[in-house]
């Protein structure tokens, strides 16, 4: 079988010891998988996102990422796994303001490694921004700030690209652009866990799983995976 | 990468950074002026305190009415020379005769020079005396000892005040017409090294040429100094001083046996008088100079240098206690500018954490800042802490400041050190934002 890009075993998080956040969640996702998170306000789509994401850590609870258990690494490994493996997509699209749209793109490489401006270039022609490499955020629109996160996000080459409501604050045209671009990505190869509200996304990842008071409470696989492997 | 992230966040923190670095300037200016005038006014004081070498005045000892100005005894004319130099070789039979670094007599007179009333003295300059063998040297309160063989040493002021600053050359006590002439008295005069001139003494002309001008900050700047040979046949004398300086190595009286101190040698059994006199103190060595100069008055002057070495020791104390308060000042404003600074873009940091940054990259976007402010605070105060030195030498000790260069590099070193030690809380607080709840924007 496919090694997995993630893998999850009785994933928990609790806030203050009482507010189960996330209760026991079981998940894995393939290499290259689209994986659809669905759910409502409240259910625990951010927090899964965050711990995948290494942004926090569980209560309890085994997380695999790309084989390594994150779990047992120390803060200042947490971030080295981070920076070499995952690229994120805030809803609020979150770019430093006073940095230029190239700039925040070469901030992801700086702490990567080394500031590559031909590549940050590279990355976000290919998002469609080449005429707006020197504007600041406040100077563009939000569809074009998103496209930015996205840029960010694909610009150190991670295996797997979470995105937390990338279109919850754009309108039809920019979600079209940013859906185009989630494809995009995935076509490449990225695996995606894409946590939306939107049906219309929701029915572009290849699995989709419904999460309700941090459980998964329904999961719907939409089509086969790519090389035919199939997901339990 | 960084470079663009400083600029950025110190273009938009204008005011803050410009607090921040007022406050490191003005840290920074009291550290370099506190350097700057410890290290050159406190030593030029120092030089100016005219007992600092010699720390023993003999003068002769009569009833006469004597009246000292500007470092020159006046007296009747008849009472002149009263301490003769030829005993002086003494100085070196004594029991601390080798705590006796050096000594000097002194002749002095006022005399007339393009017609301005000057004061002339005679000294040694540099002489080597010699003790012949068989001399009777002490060893004891009661005992003495024939020298072994003979010795030779150099005396003079040459040796009692080694600060003399002299451009061109010291005269030659054997030269009768060599001069020094103090520079405040040969600017006056418009004389410059090499010059010939003529003093006038009771109508006698005497020729000089100034081989050499002085310099010490104190009254020899407006003295003229002839061999004492020459002073004496100015005066019509044959011998003699009228005051003679012993620059003598002496221990605090604290290093006197405890049931000794403060006690009168008079009053003591002959038992403790013979340790007291063999003990390295002030009042021991003056009676032996005593001893050997029967007819001088001799007193120590340690006591005035005492009391001013005194007094700069805690004027050096109050400024330090006050650039150590302006620095930990300067450190608290860095601590709030940079903990503002921290607050304000804690989503920032909150996303730069997300996007993979480690904790020593955030630390080093806030440590960096700090440098900088530091850089240019201690830049900025720097130049501040010379006015102010240059000022605070002008007013207080009336004397021109010139700090050493290495004022510099210490002053920069300050400035960061406060801007860093300022930084480390904030930075800390930086280092341990949560990504998750500023992303959140909780
Ligand atoms: N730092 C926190 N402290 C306490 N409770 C928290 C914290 N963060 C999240 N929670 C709680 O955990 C639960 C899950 O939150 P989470 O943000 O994951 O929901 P979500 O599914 O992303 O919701 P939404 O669709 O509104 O974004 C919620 O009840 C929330 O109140
Ligand atoms: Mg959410």
């Amino acid at each position: 079988m496919m090694s997995a890009v993630v893998r999850a075993e009785g994933l928990t998080k609790r806030y203050n010891g009482r507010v189960h956040a996330l209760a026991g969640v079981d998940l894995t996702v393939a290499r290259g998988e689209w994986l659809g998170v669905m759910g409502p306000s409240g259910s625990g789509k951010t927090t899964l996102l965050n711990l995948i994401g290494c942004l926090d850590r569980p209560s309890a609870g085994r997380l695999l990422i790309a084989g390594d258990d994150v779990t047992t690494l120390s803060q200042a490994e947490l971030v080295r796994f981070r920076r070499n493996h995952i690229g994120l997509i805030f809803q609020q699209f979150h770019l430093i303001p006073y940095l230029t749209a190239l700039e925040n793109v070469m901030l992801a490489q700086y702490f990567h490694s080394l500031a590559d401006e031909a590549e940050a270039r590279v990355a976000l022609e290919r998002v469609g921004l080449g005429e707006r490499l020197h504007h600041l955020p406040a100077q563009l629109s939000g569809g074009e700030q998103q496209r930015v996160c996205i840029a960010r996000a694909l610009i150190n080459q991670p295996s797997l690209i979470l995105a937390d409501e990338p279109t919850g604050n754009l309108d039809q045209a920019n979600e079209e652009r940013v859906m185009d671009l989630l494809r995009e990505l995935h076509a490449a190869g990225h695996a995606l866990i894409v946590v939306t509200h939107d049906p219309a996304i929701g029915d572009l990842a290849d699995r989709l799983i419904y999460l309700d008071h941090g459980r998964v409470v329904r999961e719907q696989g939409l089509r086969p995976l790519a090389g035919g492997a199939l997901v339990r | 990468m960084l470079i663009r992230l400083l600029g950025d966040s110190l273009r938009r923190r204008t005011r803050r950074a410009a607090v921040a670095i007022l406050a490191i300037s003005v840290g920074t200016a009291l550290a370099a002026a506190l350097l700057g005038i410890s290290l050159d006014i406190t030593e030029k004081m120092a030089r100016e305190m005219r007992s600092y070498g010699a720390n023993i005045l003999a003068t002769p000892d009569s009833g006469d009415v004597q009246l000292e100005v500007g470092g020159i005894t006046i007296r009747p004319p008849a009472a002149r020379g009263g301490i003769d130099e030829t005993q002086l070789v003494k100085l070196k039979t004594i029991f601390w005769r080798n705590n006796v670094v050096g000594f000097a007599p002194f002749l002095s007179a006022i005399v007339e020079v393009r017609d301005q009333q000057v004061a002339l003295t005679g000294t040694w300059f540099d002489r080597t005396l010699t003790l012949p063998a068989g001399a009777s040297v002490r060893t004891g309160a009661d005992t003495r000892e024939k020298a072994a063989s003979t010795s030779t040493f150099r005396t003079g002021v040459r040796v009692i005040a080694p600060w003399w600053q002299v451009e061109g050359k010291w005269a030659n006590d054997e030269d009768p017409g060599a001069a020094m002439v103090g520079s405040a008295l040969a600017r006056r005069l418009g004389l410059r090294v090499g010059d010939a001139f003529t003093a006038h003494y009771a109508g006698r002309p005497l020729a000089l040429r100034a081989v050499g001008l002085v310099s010490t900050g104190g009254y020899e700047d407006e003295q003229i100094f002839v061999g004492l040979t020459t002073a004496q046949g100015l005066l019509g004398l044959s011998r003699g001083a009228d005051k003679v300086l012993v620059s003598a190595l002496v221990e605090p009286d604290d290093r006197l046996r405890p049931d000794l101190r403060g006690r009168d040698p008079a009053q003591m059994t002959p038992e403790q008088y013979a340790t007291w006199y063999c003990s390295p103190i002030m009042g021991a060595i003056v009676t032996q100079v005593k001893e050997v100069l029967p007819n001088a008055d001799v007193r120590p002057i340690r006591q005035i240098a005492e009391a001013e070495g005194g007094f700069l020791s805690k004027v050096g104390l109050l400024m330090t206690l006050l650039t150590a308060t302006a620095l930990a000042a300067s450190a608290l404003a860095v601590m709030t500018a940079m903990t503002a600074s921290v607050l304000e873009r804690r989503t920032e940091i909150g996303l730069m954490k997300a996007i993979g940054a480690d904790a020593g990259q955030i630390a080093l976007v806030f440590l960096s800042e700090a440098g900088l402010m530091g850089l240019v605070g201690g830049l900025l105060g720097y130049v501040a802490g010379l006015a102010l030195a240059a000022f605070v030498g002008q007013q207080v000790f009336a004397a021109a400041v010139s700090p050493p260069p290495a004022v510099l590099p210490v002053s920069i070193a300050l400035a960061l050190g406060v801007a860093l030690a300022g930084s480390a809380l904030p930075v800390r607080q930086a280092v341990r934002l949560d990504p998750v709840s500023l992303l959140r924007g909780r």
